[in-house]
């Protein structure tokens, strides 16, 4: 596995600092199903934001990656479907390790 | 018989493409799976009655971000495992101090392997058969 970037749970979750947050979860809950809907979508308008790049970006790779992989679990190894599947993903993979490098220079 | 077996999981994400994959993926694991389109739908589908081990949850929807969804949830169902898929963990991560107890993240992109584990590390707190074999 190239890479997971699984940021695991901590134990933070206690009384105090969660308090901190909303005091009482039901409460907060009913206000917020008052207030209108938060819209973030950006306007077809408005330019590309760096940010709204890499994040399409990221989303078109992340399916090109998920989708290979299930394709190569249903594929006999052998095959040359199979090799093909495994350049895909090599390339994907690539790609992935790419993202961290091109975020950086395109803060 | 893994540990996926019987946990039922609701993925949240506005983009048809990536809940499909998210969903297949985890039926190959072993999960049952529901989908919903944004955090509204997912938020009445709880309100339902819908009885789950997991949500993922996109955090960029366009109507409610994942957070205030989960925000939402929880203040219903406050021991509700959430996994959060995002493009912009570092913006996220800089915004948090904290990842609470029974949350995690997984940026994009990930891999098939990368989800599983994810998923089978918040609820079983391991990884999942095929994982441990390599």
């Amino acid at each position: 596995l190239a890479r997971t970037d699984f940021v695991a749970a901590t134990d933070g979750r206690d009384g105090d600092v969660r308090g901190g947050r909303t005091h009482d979860p039901r409460a907060a809950a009913a206000a917020a199903d008052l207030r209108d809907v938060e819209v973030h979508q950006m306007s077809e308008t408005e330019p590309a934001r760096e940010s709204d790049l890499i994040h399409r970006l990221k989303n078109h790779l992340c399916i090109i990656v998920g989708f290979c992989d299930l394709l190569l679990a249903d594929c006999p190894a052998g095959e040359q479907r199979h090799g093909d599947l495994l350049e895909v993903q090599k390339a994907a993979r690539d790609a992935m390790e790419m993202m961290p490098a091109i975020t950086e220079r395109m803060r | 018989m893994t540990n996926a077996a019987g946990r039922l999981v609701l993925v949240v994400d506005d983009e048809a493409p990536i809940r499909e994959m998210e969903r297949r993926i985890l039926q190959q694991g072993g999960y049952r799976v529901v989908e919903a389109a944004g955090g509204l739908d997912a938020i009445a589908m709880l309100r339902a009655g819908l009885e789950l081990d997991l949500l993922i949850a996109d955090l960029d929807m366009p109507q409610l971000s994942g957070e205030d969804m989960v925000r939402r949830i929880h203040a219903e169902r406050p021991n509700l495992k959430v996994l959060y898929v995002t493009a912009n963990i570092d913006r996220l991560l800089n915004a948090r101090s904290l990842v609470w107890e029974g949350e995690a993240f997984l940026d994009k992109p990930f891999t098939a392997r990368g989800l599983l584990e994810a998923v089978s590390q918040l609820l079983t707190g391991s990884l999942p058969p095929a994982s441990r074999r390599t």
